[in-house]
């Protein structure tokens, strides 16, 4: 269906619009300003062709408000060869619907507004303006994006498939579909070509998976106590048979050892006759040596014997001589002790001697020492009196430090200064007695009243305030004031203040303020501090030069002069040879003593060496003598003792009998020996037999060991009830599952094979039928220059899906585009559809209402181009792309006129007259 | 003349896992029916007494009261009943603390009519011309002959009794492990017995002497385990101690038998008879599908006789196209319903193949057939699992697509 015309009266802004003799293709521009009534124009044609008839009650919102004038729209146009024109009164039952015949003539088809509506609808291709072809071509503004596939309508969609060959079937659909729900039953999401599909915890297959773990644990923990059940019973049945051949073996030792206490029975008597031939044959072989020793015994003796009495003779010369040798030792050891002792005497003389001298030269010295003490203690206990005056004194009699004598030096200054003013701020009283005048009394300042002496010399006072003057028959009294001028009265004040600052700083030092004298006396005292303060200073070096330790430390050195003084032996008067006076010849006394002295000791010395080497000697021979009679008196008891034992023992032939018996006795002996010689098993009866004990023993520990461990293992085995059965239930479940999981797992794999190969052949398929679509499109995109993209991939709804890019790498979904890109495709998609839809016999219209508003000029220009040559149509493409009419509302005619479109100005009166609304 | 019955390989409370279980514990009471069965069939045939040659029950750790109680108790049976002679076998070798320790098999011998032989020395039946040599086992698996003994008690001159060996192992007459409790092949002739009883191997089998006279016998289990060798390799969870594991000689036959043996006197031919034990009837089956109606398959299997005592393992192979597969279902429903708990199908193996009028209908032309193009070639792929997935993957989209299809 294409448009021939249209006339539309009283819709919306609208008062009336008339376009004819629209071209059956190309682009057709309708331009106007905005708010002109361009998209009014798209909703009437909708209206008036494809949604509603005539008394449709719902365009109300179109009437032009206020005018009350009816809404007429009449559209002409073409389809199946034909013309046709429509013609809707909205709001009233009047409609009208005619044909031009081949004459050119219009024949009413029908004026039933129903029929009107229904022929139109089908003429047009539907009753509704957003399905169909015209959900494709038809677009208002907020169209540009292409509709989701859900939305896109069906019945277009079989006509693509129709022209596009059969792509997927509704067999195909109904089988997906119930691919999917199964495959859903096991994976989360949405399959993917490429992805590993998580399986859903809740599936059965999960479920079975999981109880299969569990169901194979306990059959692994089970299948472990049934193994250690069969090591058991392997373990008890080599227990058994070890038990019975350790009782075999038992039963034969047992046996071995009753045969073996038999012949230890048989062989005891043998034993017992061995035993008594083998101690006869002990005691004749110790009988035998006791008599043989004897014999020697007694020959040893009287050997002994003759030796000894060898041997007294020349140990007696012995001791003799050597008795000799040490008396000549002795004689000449007191010879020489008794000069010794006479070198002795002389040394204790000369010794005495000494030290009489030794004596009275430290008793000198004592008294010498004991005097220099006594100096130095006395010196330095008066100069300790002498300190302590000193400091008495200084302490008695302070004064104050420099500043505060400066002070007091400086207050007298101003005392005097001030007392100068109170002079000169006084008055001068001078009184001129004459000779003979009677006595005259004056009291100054109302102090007392005192005579005044009779002189030729005036007698000249200060009077500050008052004078009193008792004259009798006396002269003249002259009364004058000072020459100062100060206020009487301050520097009264000011002195008084400066008398008693005076006596403050006087008072503590014992001065009276009142004494005229007090400052000279202080001055006096200052230099007395002057002077004894360095005395004390020197006197107290004095002392601690003298007594460093103090004056007590001399008091000691007095006291221990006098002790040690005192300790002196007396000098006996009764001395033989006095000694002399004078300190020195002492000391050379003294020298000479020592020196003798020493001259006897070193006498003494060697005469005490000599003594010692000679005793050593006497010590030696008296050694010698000791020996030599001890072995002496050794010979003489030996030979006594060898005597004696000779008398004890037997005779010679006693001994000899006594041998001889022993010797018979041997021989009997050995041959009761040769007697009762025993057998090689008679010997080691004893031994076999204990050796047989010990291993009948250990094996009856053996098979004790061996039964406790069978008793143990057997109640671990008698443990072991319904484990068979317990192993059985559960190798049956661990089968069950596993035969559940492999069926649901192979059910899942194929499933999931079936979904794999359904979007594969799936996509191989829309690859093949959209392949035309795919390459129109994209080649306009390259015109547009809308990236570089290899494929545009579609879905079986026909919509595009995914870009790929020119490598073939990496997929886009369109949506990632920019929006004009988005819009731009959305337009060159529909273009292609559409117009594979439409033939050169059965062109199509698309209306564009303000299309590619988010395109550049750049791009505009070349969509121009695009969309002149889309409604031009391809004959020659496979399908054929039949041609449409494109018609354009915009505000922008120069983005699509060219020398082709057929451009209609909507501000056109003639065009198009408006309501002012 | 004495006649007994000689039964072994009972594997009371046994295990097996190849099934759910409900149905595991159905097979294992299976068992015990079974041994009742042989109780009565000795009855009936009047038996003197009955042999059972080792292994009464699958492990020492069976229950004391669900097994070895109740074993007893059937065994003891009542006045009426004739006595039985048990040694123990490599499964429950005599061995402290195991199940022949436990009440009531502990109790002092001998009890009324059980005889549980410990001891490898002869028995005389009471009141019979008969001595037992029994070999009873204390071990798993051993290098010794269990029979050996037998041979420092030859038959004297004197001796005018019927000697029957009564032992558990395997006859040396094949490859077989070395501790696998191996018996002469001579031992009847060697030993002077007129009659072997063994018991191990599950399947009936008899064996002459050089003179061609059966002295020497394996009874067989009273009752199967599993499904017979021709079903190949069908594991049940239940295993041998034998060193070479799940071997031929303990398969069984798929039903269970015990042997009545005649022996006139000492010296003549024993004469066997093969008695019907079990309870059970365990059944591996394979059908060919391709070209087959599944009608008449259907109508057979629901058709046998006593299926609820039939373990069915049934395995489909071939070709069907997708209506008649959808029929499988009804066939599985016939198995798992009508047949004993534990049957099964199996139609892994059927593949589904619609002729050439059909593909269209079935997958259309859209994906899906480009879908089975290439799910056939992956099924043709020589990767195991991979081609087991596209298999799968192939019957699921024609059940799908099937199901799909406008009714």
């Amino acid at each position: 269906m294409i448009l021939e015309g249209f006339e539309i009266e009283n819709w919306a802004c609208i008062k009336k619009v008339t376009v004819a003799n629209l071209p059956p293709t190309g682009v057709i521009v309708l331009h106007g300003p905005n708010r002109r009534g361009k998209s009014s124009i798209v909703q009437a044609l909708r209206a008036c062709l494809l949604d509603n008839a005539s008394k449709s009650q719902a365009l109300k919102s179109y009437y032009p408000r206020g005018t009350g004038e009816q809404s007429v729209v009449s559209v002409t146009f073409q389809a199946g060869g034909v013309s046709y024109r429509v013609t809707k009164h909205f709001g009233t039952n009047k409609s009208e619907l005619r044909s031009k015949t081949p004459e050119g003539a219009w024949k009413v088809e029908t004026t039933s507004p129903a029929d009107v509506h229904e022929k139109t609808c089908n003429l047009a291709g539907g009753d509704d303006s957003r399905k169909g072809l015209h959900q494709l071509l038809w677009l208002t503004q907020t169209e540009f994006r292409l509709p989701e596939a859900k939305k896109f309508d069906t019945s277009v969609q079989t006509q693509l498939r129709g022209i596009l060959g059969v792509l997927q079937t509704k067999l195909d659909d109904c089988f997906i579909e119930r691919v999917k729900d199964r495959w859903h039953l096991w994976f989360i999401g949405q399959r993917k070509p490429g992805k590993d599909h998580e399986i859903k915890d809740s599936c059965k297959l999960a479920e079975n998976l999981k109880n299969l773990g569990i169901a194979e644990k306990e059959m692994q923990e089970s299948e472990g106590q049934f193994q250690e059940m069969e090591r058991l019973l392997r373990q008890t049945a080599d227990l058994e048979v070890q038990k019975a051949d350790l009782e075999r073996q038992l039963a034969d030792r047992s046996k071995d050892r009753e045969v073996l206490r038999e012949e230890q029975q048989r062989c005891q008597v043998r034993i017992a006759a061995r035993e008594r031939a083998e101690k006869d044959h002990g005691l004749a072989e110790k009988e035998q040596h006791a008599a043989v020793e004897e014999q020697q015994g007694r020959q040893n003796a009287v050997q002994r014997c003759l030796d000894d009495d060898k041997a007294v003779e020349p140990a007696e010369g012995k001791v003799t001589l050597i008795a000799q040798n040490l008396n000549a030792l002795l004689d000449q050891r007191q010879e020489r002790r008794k000069d010794l002792d006479g070198h002795r005497e002389k040394r204790r003389d000369l010794q005495d001697r000494a030290n009489l001298v030794n004596t009275k030269l430290r008793t000198l010295r004592l008294v010498e020492q004991d005097s220099l003490a006594r100096g130095k203690l006395e010196q330095a206990q008066w100069l300790v009196q002498e300190i302590a005056d000193l400091e008495r004194y200084l302490a008695d009699f302070p004064i104050p430090d420099e500043a505060a004598v400066e002070a007091i030096k400086a207050n007298r200054l101003r005392a005097t200064q001030l007392r100068a003013e109170q002079e000169a701020a006084s008055m001068n009283l001078a009184l001129f007695p004459t000779k003979d005048c009677p006595r005259a009394r004056l009291s100054l300042e109302g102090g007392s009243i005192q005579d005044l002496p009779l002189s030729e010399v005036p007698i000249r006072r200060t009077v500050r305030r008052k004078a009193e003057l008792q004259i009798g028959g006396w002269g003249r009294v002259e009364l004058t004031r000072g020459i100062g001028s100060g206020n009487l009265d301050e520097i009264e004040d000011k002195l008084r203040r400066c008398n008693e600052e005076f006596a403050t700083a006087l008072g503590p030092l014992g001065f009276s303020a009142n004494d005229p004298q007090a400052m000279q006396l202080l001055l006096n005292r200052i230099a007395e501090h002057a002077h004894r303060t360095p005395t004390l200073a020197k006197q107290k070096k004095e002392v601690k030069k003298l007594a460093p330790q103090g004056i007590e430390s001399l008091h000691r050195k007095v006291v221990e002069s006098q002790t040690l003084l005192g300790d002196q032996p007396g000098m006996a008067s009764a001395d033989v040879d006095p000694l002399p006076a004078d300190p020195g010849e002492l000391d050379k006394l003294a020298e000479t003593l020592k020196q003798q002295i020493g001259r006897m000791d070193t006498t003494i010395d060697k005469l005490d060496q000599e003594d010692r080497k000679a005793e050593n000697h006497i010590a030696k021979e008296q050694k010698k003598e000791t020996t030599a009679k001890e072995e002496l008196a050794g010979y003489r008891a030996t030979a006594n003792s060898a005597r004696e034992e000779v008398n004890r023992l037997r005779s010679e032939e006693d001994i000899n009998r006594r041998i001889e018996d022993a010797n018979r006795a041997l021989q009997d002996a050995q041959a009761q020996l040769k007697q009762t010689e025993l057998t090689e098993e008679e010997r080691t009866v004893e031994d076999r037999l204990e050796a047989m004990e010990e291993a009948v023993e250990a094996l009856q520990r053996q098979i004790d060991e061996n039964t406790k461990k069978y008793h143990e293992m057997k109640g671990i085995l008698k443990s072991s009830e319904g484990l068979h059965a317990r192993r059985a239930s559960l190798a049956a479940r661990v089968d069950e599952l596993t035969r559940m999981t492999a069926r649901e797992s192979l059910e899942k794999d194929a499933i999931d094979r079936l979904y794999a190969l359904f979007e594969e052949c799936r996509e191989k398929q829309l690859g093949t039928v959209l392949r035309p679509i795919q390459d129109r499109v994209l080649n306009w995109m390259r015109v547009l220059d809308i990236g570089k993209y290899k494929e545009l991939r579609f879905n079986d709804a026909f919509l595009p899906e995914q870009l790929l890019t020119s490598d073939g790498t990496a997929g886009f979904s369109i949506d990632e585009e920019s929006t004009g890109a988005q819009e731009q495709i959305g337009m060159l998609v529909r273009l292609a559809l559409g117009s594979i839809l439409t033939s050169a016999e059965e062109p199509a219209v698309a209306i564009l209402d303000d299309p590619l508003t988010h395109s550049d000029i750049g791009r505009l220009t070349k969509m121009r181009v695009i969309l002149r040559r889309a409604a031009e149509g391809d004959q020659k493409l496979n399908p054929p792309a039949g041609p449409l009419q494109i018609v354009v509302l915009t505000c922008h005619p120069e983005w699509f006129r060219d020398e082709r479109a057929t451009v209609i100005d909507l501000e056109n009166p003639e065009v198009m007259s408006r309501w002012n609304v | 003349m004495v006649r007994f019955v000689h039964a072994a390989d009972l594997h009371l409370g046994f295990r097996i896992t190849r099934f759910e279980d409900s149905a595991c514990k159905r097979i294992g009471e299976a068992r015990f029916t079974a041994l009742q069965k042989l109780r009565e069939q000795a009855a009936q045939h009047r038996a003197d007494f009955i042999l059972v040659a080792g292994d009464v029950f699958d492990d020492h750790s069976v229950s004391r009261t669900d097994v070895a109680a109740r074993a007893f108790a059937i065994l003891e049976g009542s006045q009426h009943h004739c006595p039985v002679f048990i040694i123990p076998g490599n499964h429950d070798p005599l061995v402290p603390g195991g199940v022949w320790d436990r009440d009531p098999w502990l109790r002092e011998q001998p009890h009324l009519r059980v005889h549980f032989l410990r001891e490898a020395t002869p028995v005389m039946v009471p009141g019979l011309p008969v001595t037992i040599f029994p070999c009873p086992l204390r071990q798993r698996r051993a290098m010794d002959d269990p029979t050996a003994w037998i041979e420092k008690s030859p038959r004297e001159s004197n001796d005018a009794t019927i000697r029957i060996g009564l032992a558990h192992g395997s006859l040396n007459i094949m490859k077989l492990p070395e501790d696998d409790h191996l018996i002469r092949p001579d031992a009847v002739e060697r030993y002077g017995l007129d009659y072997l009883a063994l018991g191990h191997w599950h399947k009936q089998s008899s064996h002459k002497t050089a003179d061609g006279t059966v002295r020497t016998a394996y009874s067989g289990t009273h009752e199967p385990m599993r499904f017979p060798e021709t079903a190949g390799d069908i594991a049940t969870g239940w295993s041998s101690f034998s060193s070479d594991g799940d071997a031929e000689r303990f398969r069984d036959e798929g039903h269970g038998s015990a042997l009545l043996v005649t022996i006139d006197a000492p010296g003549a031919s024993p004469q066997l008879e093969r008695i019907e034990t079990s309870q059970l009837r365990w059944s591996a089956e394979q059908r060919e599908v391709t070209g087959q109606p599944l009608g008449g398959l259907i109508s057979d299997y629901s058709r046998r006789e006593t299926p609820e005592r039939t373990i069915l393992r049934l395995a489909l192979a071939g070709i069907v196209e997708p209506r008649a597969h959808a029929r499988i279902d009804e066939l599985k429903q016939i198995i798992e319903n009508r047949y004993h708990p534990g049957s099964s199908i199996d139609a892994d193996s059927v593949l589904i193949e619609p002729n050439a009028e059909q593909l269209g209908e079935v997958v259309g032309a859209g994906v899906l057939k480009r879908v089975l193009d290439k799910l056939k070639e992956q099924a043709n792929a020589t990767d195991v699992t991979n081609k087991r997935v596209a298999d799968h993957a192939l019957k699921l989209l024609y059940r799908i697509a099937w199901e799909e299809q406008p009714k």
